[in-house]
């Protein structure tokens, strides 16, 4: 998420001073407006809210020439929180993920290592070993 | 409407039995929104039908009105009841026998379709019967002369009489669910109960508007007009939920784990280009002003091959761009942009996109770049989608959504975060 969110937010900057792309622009407004929701609803929410993110939007949302009120906020993620088939353009996206994701993740469920553990364990019974062993032999001594 | 005839009914400046021209205009339209079914439905023909009805009790201007708003939508009532009570009106039949003809058989045609072959049939052997309707029994205090004939038992035909097509009527009419539907009888149509022997039929459902009969078993669940979308979409091929194994989404059958896909992008066809273009490339990209910038592109994209140009696009985004300032940045897609050719700035946005989705998946934006003074100058996910943003909305250039959904990409990434 951290990457996507810099993605867009990179790109949407560039778009301050231009003509076509300016912050008026609705394609441009349709994406301010998740991110504004992502930040009110995702982000304060959380206990421990991603600081790359919120300051990433926040940068965007300042070097907008509007104000945040003017946008309305978008209800994309909280419907596929609720997972609300009446939202038209999340059926759409989902369907698009569907058909032809961005983002090939393999779904490799990693493999718990356990041989470091094992040998920190032993270097742990290594050592007790041997302070154990000073021990015993100062009191032989 | 109604409103604007009842004050001119009202007004009694005229005779009676003249109809005004405002008055009949207006009985005009109002027959001909009754015949056009798609201004007004349901409801609103009942209502519209039950002043037609009235009128036609009546007498004098109010009869006129609706016999002149009967004419216009004579051949479009469907309406079963409605069809009735105008047919029990004895001033129709009286004045307008023509009218009440035409509407006798436009009843039999609706709703019993032999009916009114039976009665060419029986017109022969009983002609006082003829253009009687199959109708209502009259109420007690009217005129034996007038009354609907009922047939009773004893006079029934031997074949094909009226009681049969009663009984015909007992059976459910066949609607075809294409049709236009008669509208709801409401409270102005309510059947007579004790009229007709038998009627109703068994099926008292209302003949509502959009309502449609279907046999048991066939009726279809969902009614709506929109495509009927599963609840749950096809995201792919489940994954396998063994625990124990290394499994690969079966989507990308050509994956490579990892580090080696971003070391294979890195070193993509990197010693393709040749050495005299490449270091023309070093010196012209190395300069600082921004005067030259116009003359340099020219001088550039003279030696530009068309093979040249893909591997060229990666030289830069894999070499120039993703350590780059965002000043240079800057630079770079003002160079670019200055190149008449435009392939070579479309595969450097396919160049950009394949990067930034490769670093994605690599999850490479958390690890960032360090100088040697030890502080985060920038990210690659940053620089090159900075150079991405220059490239296309900078210069007013769209970013289609073939080549990257930025919604696609914030939801994807939420669901797979």
């Amino acid at each position: 998420m951290v990457s996507a969110v810099i993605v867009v937010s990179k790109i949407l900057r560039c778009g301050e001073y231009s003509r076509v792309f300016n912050p008026y622009n609705p394609w441009m407004q349709g994406l301010y407006s998740i991110l504004i929701e992502y930040q009110k609803f995702h982000l304060t929410n959380r206990f421990e809210p991603d600081k790359i993110i919120s300051n990433e939007i926040q940068l965007v949302l300042k070097n907008m020439r509007m104000n945040e009120n003017q946008l309305r906020e978008s209800t994309l993620f909280r419907d596929y929180d609720n997972k609300n088939q009446m939202n038209n353009e999340l059926k759409h996206l989902q369907m698009k993920i569907a058909r032809k994701p961005l983002i090939i993740l393999p779904d490799v469920v990693e493999e718990i290592s356990i041989q470091p553990e094992i040998s920190k364990i032993e270097v742990i019974f290594n050592n007790l070993s041997i302070i154990i062993g000073k021990t015993s032999y100062s009191k032989c001594f | 409407m109604l409103e604007w005839s009842k004050i001119y009914l009202m007004s009694g400046n005229s005779s009676q039995n003249i109809l005004n021209k405002e008055l009949e205009m207006t009985a005009k339209l109002f027959g001909k929104i009754m015949s056009e079914r798609k201004i007004i439905d349901g409801v609103v023909t009942d209502i519209g039908l039950k002043c037609i009805v009235e009128g036609l009790k009546r007498e004098g201007k109010m009869f006129l009105f609706a016999i002149t708003a009967l004419e216009e939508c004579k051949n479009s009532i469907e309406h079963e009841n409605g069809l009735k009570n105008i047919l029990k009106c004895q001033q129709l039949k009286e004045k307008k026998p023509d009218l009440y003809e035409h509407m006798c058989k436009r009843y039999y045609q609706l709703h019993s379709p032999q009916d009114h072959q039976n009665i060419a049939k029986t017109e022969v052997q009983q002609p006082k019967a003829a253009h009687t309707p199959n109708i209502s029994r009259p109420d007690p205090g009217m005129k034996r002369e007038n009354i609907p004939s009922v047939t009773t038992p004893d006079q029934r035909p031997p074949e094909g009489g009226l009681n049969q097509n009663i009984a015909r009527l007992k059976k459910p009419i066949p609607q075809n669910p294409l049709s236009n539907t008669p509208t709801h009888p409401g409270k102005y149509f309510t059947p007579d109960q004790n009229s007709i022997p038998g009627w109703p039929p068994q099926q008292q459902q209302p003949m509502g508007a959009g309502r449609v009969l279907y046999p048991p078993n066939t009726a279809p669940q969902n009614n709506s007009a929109r495509p009927n979308i599963p609840d749950n979409f096809s995201l792919g091929p489940a994954a396998d939920t063994s625990n124990n194994k290394r499994t690969l989404n079966k989507v990308s059958k050509e994956f490579i784990p990892k580090t080696q896909q971003v070391q294979g992008y890195l070193e993509k066809d990197e010693m393709k280009l040749p050495t005299e273009f490449q270091e023309d490339l070093n010196t012209i990209l190395n300069m600082t002003g921004t005067d030259q910038i116009y003359h340099k592109a020219i001088e550039l994209e003279k030696k530009i091959k068309e093979e040249y140009i893909e591997n060229m696009a990666h030289h830069i985004v894999v070499k120039r761009v993703i350590d780059a300032d965002e000043k240079r940045i800057e630079f770079y897609s003002n160079f670019f942009n200055a190149m008449k050719r435009k392939s070579i700035v479309n595969s450097l946005i396919n160049e950009c996109i394949q990067a930034i989705l490769t670093i994605i998946t690599t999850e490479f934006a958390r690890s960032s770049h360090r100088n040697e003074m030890g502080s985060t100058v920038s990210t690659p996910i940053k620089n090159v989608s900075y150079f991405l943003g220059y490239l296309t909305i900078f210069h007013n250039r769209p970013l289609l959504t073939n080549e990257l959904d930025l919604k696609q990409l914030l939801l994807e990434s939420y669901e797979k975060k």
